[in-house]
């Protein structure tokens, strides 16, 4: 516990308030007395004293609130095995810092300097529980130099990004503090209620009607209403350029277990919209049969996409689309999708603009290539991406002998179950620039074929 | 200095390692394979014996078929019950059926016989230095008990269901934690050999991702090991694995979200780094990426590039990253060097250490400062005599 504590000391380095007297920490001096963690709020800053030889250990990866002045910042706090540290602790009168963290690790949760009395108090979590400690904060022999204020607390970027832009995952302590990210709403595995909550602060951070890219990520396995959330707040997403609905990877949840829902209505209300990027397939839809003028580019990756939300999808005059891609997947999840569903697609009466569509992750693979190679929007196609699916020699004759396709700049077949014949005709397809790689092709069971992901 | 190795002279890991003696000018290393060891400890001392001081070096048994009859051998005067299968008669004469998983307790008993053998040794010889203890060794080969070693050390670790008894058990525990996705590791199992990772969704969906091959014949439950990875959706065939994995003690943890890796081409593939460390110091690392949910070098996953994965954690994290591989070795107790496997979740807030290897330095072609792991191992343990 004391050992948590000089850790703190040393290793928090919070320097707005660096003009205030400094206090040293002797750990020695610990005892435990009673702390009220819900006396607040905590304002304060914490800063760190190098130990002698110069040398700063600073390790962050705890959360500290400095409460009153809605931040956040995460860090680390470690021990490098040297337990003599000293440390220094300036704070307002009565102020102190709070800290959370997971309960895996031993962390201070709360801490309360009295700069008056000299004491300090605190609570701590750990793997064993709450605990409480005090102690007294003695005037520090020599006061650090001051350190330069600090930058706004600017938050990492979750290394993913969306639509061109770093992922940020929203964190209502520190708010949106870069308009031109994609601002992502998920919930951790081990606190699933919180989405709507998380989603309902988004919507109400001030700057919530500059942003341009939002995320939908992982909402837990049941369905959450984000259309309904989104669209009473609509009026604040006017600007929204792209959408994400369903962020969720296989390490989180399996594709065919997120639970979606009828993306129509809230598609309608954002005129500015140009990307909307779906996965999960599971009570999707599009319902509204509307015309959408902004919309450039939609994505639909699932391991089953209703046959409805397909037809749906055909329904929706896109004037600008220049790209769909839509997985349809496997009827073993909910992916039930017939050659109809798909016909007003490949009329593409609605889709004047297209020029980059992919009817993939198909089990119907072939019929599709068939009605492709003859359909309307074929001629306006620069590529045709019929990867993933199930592709097999049946569709080989259509997809040779149409001059459609021969117009086409590339066609992607990865992922196929074609013989080898077949695959270097069409491979020799030219000039369209055929990619053929990854047959799945098992010549003793010719009829087992399954989509790359039917999960 | 001549080393002795405790080894499988036919692996790599001994060529490697010698091949760093010949290079830092030293002798090459007298080795005692592990079955000569397990049938005649005094095997060792003679070669200790020999001219010339001397450093211990205890490796990975290796892959030999000698070897698992031998640990099976000596593990089989254990006290395991269940876990019991084999006599030492039976073990010693046991046909070789490759990539069968069975009696890995029992194995684990024979290898700990023999650290507890390599013990004596050193006690007996107090100027004898042994690069790895075999009590930092026990613990590696631990799993639960490595992971409370970390969390006691405050090494960031995922939380764990500690042990379950069954399928059913872990159900039950599961939903009494509220974890719905969990990896359910052997406790003394090494790399990712009869590990599941299990996904459900706290009702009645589930799914298995394993190097497991369930064999059913007959009403004999057999389980293999092999390079591909498996996807189990069938809860019966999930409850049969694991139920057949249960008596060898299992250690189950939650499954943290990997963070992906964006590569060159555009994918981004769930990542993690392993991380050598060497007298304290985080040395060769290499990131891990795949596209299925177990990451781990042996499966043939493509080794991430380190500098791309540096650049994406930024190089305060990536620095932390490397903190707590340090202070999870630490935790180990006395051992010149570990392979620690540490995850970054998605979002890049967290990290978890996964796994701490006893012989997790075999990352052939990755050098620091002009030196491989085996090299650095040497010139750590000559500059610390």
């Amino acid at each position: 516990m004391l050992r948590t504590l000089m850790n703190l000391t040393a290793g928090v380095g919070l320097t707005m308030l660096a003009s205030l007297p400094a206090f040293a920490l002797d750990a020695t001096d610990f005892d435990i007395s009673g702390v009220d963690r819900t006396q607040g709020p905590y304002v304060g800053t914490l800063e760190v004293d190098p130990r002698p030889d110069g040398q700063l250990d600073v390790e962050r990866n705890v959360r500290y609130v400095l409460s009153g002045r809605t931040e956040t910042q995460k860090g680390v706090l470690r021990n490098r095995g040297n337990d003599r540290y000293s440390g220094v602790v300036r704070a307002r009168g009565g102020a102190a810092g709070a800290l959370s963290g997971s309960a895996s690790r031993a962390v201070v949760v709360a801490l309360k300097v009295d700069e008056s009395a000299g004491t300090v108090t605190g609570l701590e979590l750990s793997g064993r529980g709450l605990s409480r400690f005090s102690g007294q904060a003695q005037p520090a022999a020599t006061t650090p130099t001051p350190t330069p204020a600090p930058a706004p607390p600017l938050q990492q970027p979750s290394g993913e990004t969306f639509a061109g832009r770093p992922i940020y995952d929203y964190d209502p302590a520190i708010g949106i503090s870069d308009v031109k990210g994609a601002y992502r709403v998920s919930v951790d595995w081990q606190n699933e209620d919180g989405f709507e909550d998380l989603l309902k602060q988004l919507l109400n951070d001030p700057k919530i009607d500059q942003v341009e890219a939002l995320v939908l990520g992982y909402w837990g396995y049941d369905s959450v209403d984000s259309v309904q959330l989104l669209l009473a707040d609509k009026a604040k997403l006017l600007g929204l350029k792209a959408l994400f609905v369903g962020d969720i990877d296989q390490e989180e949840a399996e594709i065919s277990w997120i639970s979606n829902s009828d993306l129509g209505p809230l598609v309608r209300e954002l005129p500015e919209l140009e990307l909307l990027k779906v996965r999960g397939g599971m009570d999707l839809g599009f319902s509204g049969a509307f015309e959408h003028r902004a919309l450039k580019e939609i994505i639909v990756e699932s391991g089953g996409t209703p046959g409805s939300a397909i037809r749906e999808l055909g329904e929706l005059r896109l004037p600008n689309l220049e790209r769909l891609e839509l997985w349809l997947g496997t009827d073993e999840y909910g992916g039930d999708a017939t050659i109809k569903d798909v016909e007003k697609i490949l009329a593409g009466t609605n889709l004047p603009k297209v020029k980059w569509l992919g009817l993939m992750n198909s089990d119907i693979t072939s019929e599709i290539a068939i009605a492709a190679a003859a359909a309307g929007i074929t001629d306006r196609l620069e590529v045709l991406d019929l990867s993933m699916g199930t592709l097999g020699d049946s569709a080989g004759p259509a997809l040779l002998g149409s001059a459609k396709i021969k117009r086409l700049k590339s066609l992607n077949l990865d992922h196929h179950y074609l013989s080898d014949p077949v695959r270097l005709q069409l491979e020799a397809l030219s000039p369209v620039k055929v990619s053929a790689s990854d047959g799945a092709l098992d010549p003793d069971y010719p009829d087992d074929r399954y989509v790359a992901v039917g999960e | 200095m001549r080393f002795v190795v405790v080894g499988d002279p036919e692996g790599k890991r001994i060529g490697f390692f010698q091949a760093a003696l010949e290079r830092s000018g030293l002798p090459a290393a007298d080795v005692v394979s592990w079955p000569e060891f397990l049938a005649a400890p005094e095997r060792l001392e003679a070669a200790l014996d020999r001219e010339g001081p001397v450093g211990l070096r205890i490796e990975s048994v290796g892959k030999s078929f000698a070897a698992q009859r031998a640990l099976l051998a000596r593990g089989a005067s254990a006290d395991l019950g269940e876990a019991l299968v084999l006599s030492a008669e039976e073990a010693r004469t046991l046909p070789e059926e490759r990539g069968r998983i069975r009696g890995l307790r029992q194995a684990h008993e024979g290898f700990r016989w023999a650290l507890g053998q390599i013990s004596q040794v050193l006690e007996s010889r107090p100027a004898l230095r042994v690069m790895n203890s075999p009590q930092a060794i026990e613990l590696m080969f631990d799993k639960p008990a490595c992971h409370a070693a970390c969390a006691a050390a405050d090494v960031s670790v995922p939380p764990s269901l500690g042990g379950v008894s069954s399928y059913e058990d872990l159900r039950t525990k599961m939903r009494l934690a509220s974890f719905k996705r969990v990896f359910v590791k052997p406790a003394h199992a090494s790399s990712a050999s009869g590990v599941l990772g299990l996904a459900t969704d706290g009702r009645d969906r589930i799914a298995a991702y394993t190097s497991v091959e369930l064999v059913e014949e007959g009403g004999e439950v057999r389980l293999y090991n092999s390079r591909k990875i498996r996807r189990y959706t069938d809860e019966r065939e999930v409850a049969t694995i694991v139920d057949a994995l249960a008596p060898e003690r299992l250690h189950v943890e939650a499954w943290i979200p990997k963070a992906k890796l964006p590569n060159a081409a555009g994918e981004a593939l769930a990542c993690d780094l392993r991380c050598v460390v060497i007298a304290g110091e985080a040395q060769h690392s290499v990131v891990r990426t795949s596209k299925s949910p177990l990451t781990n070098l042996h499966l043939l996953n493509p080794r991430g590039e380190l500098s791309a994965f540096q650049d994406w954690l930024g190089p305060s994290r990536f620095a932390e990253l490397l903190a707590a591989c340090e202070d999870a070795t630490r935790a180990m107790g006395p051992t010149l060097y570990a392979g620690v496997d540490v995850c970054v979740a998605k979002g890049l807030r967290e990290f978890a250490v996964l796994e701490v290897n006893a012989f997790g330095d075999l990352l052939p072609r990755v050098e620091v400062a002009g030196r491989d792991t085996y090299a650095a191992e040497i010139a750590a343990f000559m500059e610390a005599a």
